[in-house]
């Protein structure tokens, strides 16, 4: 017998809530030794065979817990619970996404006298619809009509409404339509058989209360605890339990289930609370939208509307008065506000979002099958990461001009044994069809103390990311490693695959995996099997590798750079030490001039170079990729439109000037100025063209005219973001009007988030009143949008012509004559002598 | 009559200049000579020089900002608008100079 104690800190920035707690007992259920968590914070105790106890114990973010662990496994328990908290715990807070600011409203949404009334922001969609205000929810009104009958009785009563509650629960997951829905109905079947919670209810029955009242008081027990808890993440579960509790009532006290409440057209729902349960009991057929007064932002029932679809806002304070009087109403869960009754203009703000957000995706749309490249006409191959077919699928869906990194590992983790040649085949030959002619680069097995399989049963080590990983392990598991490699040369038939070696640190290692392969190659010929040729390439990540390519390219015929290692190795930082984040940046001149060397090293060689990891991903960064000179960047799926756009504003010479001030720079914040300074150099955008020119624009209102020229400017990618800047514009609107009375308007700002000074006109099909009753009216609006600079710039002397021309009556006249976006564009041209 | 002028706005970018337009357009249509500098994004253009001080009847300001050397004026008879009141009106605010 012996006893184990392994202390941690919870780096679960929503605290250990269900999911974790949930796994932290599957864990714990594989060993026969006893564990018990204690909360160094509040001295809270929980046992690791109950998900509720460790939720109770209320272990917020950065808390400190000690795990005692007895019995006669606690050895290998221990090890097993330290990799947890160590490796996995964190993951747990990837799938809760939750914007904790409250955004403002936009001037031109809020100048225009809304009745509203404001909650968080939990998501990106808007609707309007009738508002439904759902009847109320009646917990403790119900009233137990059984009589009671005794300790034995009612604990009858209350297991078999236990096991009733767990049958219902299994028949809803298994009609439930949505990985989502089955999640959260996966957890209301651990917490009702959580054995502490129903010890609880147990307990309250020995003590002679009936079964009714043991689980109001056991609510009431975990209601008090949850909702003292630090995180809102953990005070948000209290709706979990009472949507169990309630149902739990109902099985016990025979009471017919409470009508729920019939939806009959679309509508937007209100309630002060939903529990999961009564969510998925409404009509999601008329469930346009969602309202929780008192809801929180992480609770199960919002990530199931989430699941749906379907906009939610929660807090809202007000919102039950508002909805009761209002005949219309718009939820935007993403500014968190709900409207009344929207006048004519606030549908017109609405429709300008919605004509913005399908511009947005038609901007990126012609990038997604177009090969990217920079506006000099340079290519830069935008490839996808992925780790497995459903990647690869979304990638090339969204653009991907092939696969530049495929981690395997995966693969390879959480089982009992490597994936066979087979096993591993069918999922590289799947990949290799969905890309088509695309190359896909293979990355063969990473793994090491940081990445455990268990069945490689490596030792801990001190420093795993300096230690037993990676090709440096090939040799011990041959056997693996052979079976890796048949598995690609097999579905590489016909197709140009790639195998990446990772973590290459001498020449030798990869003579010695070449030999390999030619093994592989001689054995499967033998064999008679079939197997296409492949390309090898190595993985640039240790520094040592960066200081001889010459001699690599002797043996490889592609490089590609993982930004993320080799980042660490180089500036000796650890990447997740908060302490010395400073240090760890890809934009560190060091670094940069290593990248430079290892780029122009291979170039001199002919050999294809790429980068993935975080700084290919970085769309801030690209810049100083393209000024590099990379063939390929490998980005995360989602991006590719983006970043294909973004490509295609720069000038790759411009590009490398930037670069070479880099190398030269102090630091990396050095180096995000210059990222920042010239941007407009290195994406140039002439003054005005006709796409920020827009003619007959039926327009109501300041607001909708501002906002308009606005989102033409961003849809241009002539400013960083729409909002900032039209509040700027707004700002020097407040300080005096800027109609200039010849039915001309020219709001304006001078501000940072503008990456190129712009001129967009905006000619309105009819005049409308600018600031109040008495001013005339105005049916041409000028932004000038000026970007701040410390010196002023050639380009701004522009503007001031500009200027002096609309006090010219001559000008006015032949601008009014224009009655096209291209006429104007060119009177605007010859006028202001401006070349482009 | 001859006139010196300074015009600067909030931003710079636009009044500053339309103003100094207006005011030269409604001097020379009165038969006044007029000098404007402008104090705009790109800084002081046009500046008012001692040897034009010493010829001048009369200032006009027509700024909404406090200007940079406005000591300079100090020995004339000085006439102070807003920007826009010399956009919108610069004939208005030329007829205050008297004659």
């Amino acid at each position: 017998m012996s006893c184990k104690e392994l202390v941690f800190t919870c780096e679960l920035v929503h605290g250990l809530h269900a999911r974790p707690a949930s796994a932290l007992v599957a864990l714990a259920e594989e060993f026969d030794a006893v564990m018990e968590l204690e909360n160094l914070r509040t001295g809270f105790k929980a046992s690791l065979d109950s998900a509720l106890s460790l939720i109770a114990a209320d272990i917020a973010y950065r808390d400190t817990c000690k795990v005692r662990v007895e019995g006669s496994d606690a050895q290998v328990a221990l090890k097993k619970l330290q990799r947890f908290v160590l490796r996995e715990l964190q993951h747990f807070d990837a799938e809760v996404l939750i914007a904790d600011n409250v955004p403002t409203l936009p001037p031109s949404l809020r100048n225009l006298n809304i009745n509203h009334c404001v909650g968080h922001s939990i998501g990106s969609d808007w609707v309007e619809g009738i508002p439904f205000c759902l009847s109320e929810h009646k917990l403790y009104s119900n009233r137990d009509n059984t009589a009671y009958t005794g300790i034995s009785g009612e604990r009858m009563k209350l297991l078999g409404a236990l096991e009733q509650l767990l049958a219902n629960i299994r028949a809803n997951m298994s009609v439930a339509e949505l990985d989502t829905e089955k999640s959260i109905l996966n957890a209301h079947v651990m917490l009702a058989s959580d054995q502490e919670f129903k010890s609880r209810l147990l307990n309250y029955i020995s003590e002679g209360w009936a079964a009714s009242e043991s689980i109001k008081k056991t609510l009431q027990y975990y209601s008090l605890r949850l909702e003292a808890a630090e995180s809102s993440y953990l005070r948000d579960r209290v709706l979990d339990i009472q949507d169990l509790c309630d149902q739990l009532l109902h099985l016990t006290c025979n009471l017919t289930c409470e009508k729920t409440d019939s939806l009959t057209a679309p509508s937007i729902c209100l309630a002060d609370n939903l529990t999961p349960s009564q969510f998925l009991a409404l009509d999601k057929k008329y469930l346009t939208g969602l309202v929780l007064e008192n809801g929180g932002k992480a609770s199960h029932t919002v990530l199931l509307a989430q699941a749906r679809g379907i906009p939610v806002i929660v807090g809202v304070e007000g919102a039950r008065s508002l909805m009761k009087n209002a005949e219309r109403v718009i939820l935007d869960a993403k500014l968190g506000v709900l409207i009344s009754d929207p006048s004519e203009k606030v549908d017109r703000y609405y429709l300008q979002e919605a004509r913005r957000q399908q511009k947005l995706e038609k901007k990126y749309q012609p990038f997604i099958h177009r090969k990217a490249k920079t506006a000099d006409q340079k290519r830069l191959e935008v490839g996808a990461n992925i780790i497995g077919l459903d990647d690869a699928v979304q990638a090339f869906a969204s653009g991907a001009e092939g696969v530049g990194l495929f981690r395997t590992e995966m693969m390879f983790m959480e089982r009992t044994c490597a994936p066979d040649m087979n096993e591993q085949h069918d999922v590289y030959e799947a990949v290799v069809d969905v890309a088509e002619d695309r190359p896909v680069i293979i990355r063969t097995i990473d793994v090491g103390a940081d990445k455990p399989v268990d069945y490689f049963e490596l030792p801990e080590e001190q420093n795993p990311f300096l230690g037993f990983r990676a090709v440096r392990l090939y040799s011990e598991f041959l056997d693996v490693f052979k079976e890796q490699v048949r598995a690609i040369l097999k579905a590489s038939r016909n197709k140009s695959l790639g195998l990446m070696i990772p973590m290459v640190t001498t020449v030798s290692e990869v003579v010695w995996v070449r030999k390999i392969i030619a093994e592989v190659q001689q054995e499967m010929t033998l064999a008679g099997a079939q197997f296409g040729r492949i390309r090898l390439g190595i993985m640039v990540e240790v520094p040592s590798a960066c200081m001889i390519i010459d001699q690599l390219s002797e043996y490889v015929d592609f490089f590609s750079i993982g930004s993320n290692d080799l980042a660490q190795y180089v500036l000796a930082a650890d990447r997740c030490n908060d302490r010395i984040g400073e240090l760890y940046n890809y934009l560190q001149p060091a670094f940069l001039r290593l990248l430079d060397k290892v780029v122009k090293d291979a170039r001199s060689k002919n050999k294809w170079i790429g980068v993935c990891g975080e700084m290919a991903s970085d769309i801030n960064t690209l810049p100083i990729l393209v000024g590099l000179g990379v063939d390929e960047i490998s980005v995360s799926g989602s991006q590719i439109g983006a970043i294909k756009e973004r490509i295609s504003h720069l000038d790759s010479q411009q590009c490398r000037k930037l670069l070479d001030s880099a190398l030269f720079a102090r630091d990396y914040r050095e180096v995000s100025g210059l990222l920042k300074n010239t941007y407009s150099e290195l994406a140039p955008r002439p003054l005005f063209d006709p796409s920020i020119i827009c003619i007959d624009y039926d327009c109501l209102s300041r607001e909708e005219a501002i906002k308009q020229l606005v989102d033409m400017l961003y849809l241009d990618s002539r400013i960083a973001d729409s909002t900032s800047v039209e509040e700027a514009i707004w700002q020097r609107e407040d300080i005096s009007s800027t109609n200039l009375g010849n039915g001309i308007a020219i709001p304006h700002c001078r501000s940072d988030l503008v990456y190129s000074h712009s001129i967009a006109v905006l000619k309105l099909a009819k005049p409308i009143q600018w600031q109040s009753q008495d001013d005339s009216l105005v049916d041409t609006v000028f932004i000038l949008a000026v970007r701040e600079a410390d010196t002023p710039d050639a380009h701004m002397r522009f503007f001031a012509s500009l200027a002096r021309k609309l006090m010219e009556s001559d000008f006015v006249k032949r601008f009014r004559n224009s009655a096209s976006a291209i006429s104007v564009d060119q009177l605007l041209k010859s006028e202001l002598k401006l070349s482009n | 009559m001859k006139i010196v002028a300074v015009t600067a706005c909030p931003t710079g970018i636009a009044h500053t200049y339309m103003a100094a337009e207006k005011l030269k357009e409604a001097a020379h249509n009165q038969g006044h000579e007029i000098k404007v500098e402008t104090q705009g994004a790109m800084g002081v253009e046009n500046q008012i020089t001692s040897d034009d001080l010493q010829g001048a009847d009369v200032a006009v300001l027509a700024v909404d900002i406090t200007v940079d050397g406005e000591e300079r004026f100090s020995h004339l008879r000085v006439i102070k608008v807003p920007v826009a009141e010399a956009i919108r009106n610069p004939n208005a605010v030329l007829d205050q100079l008297g004659n």
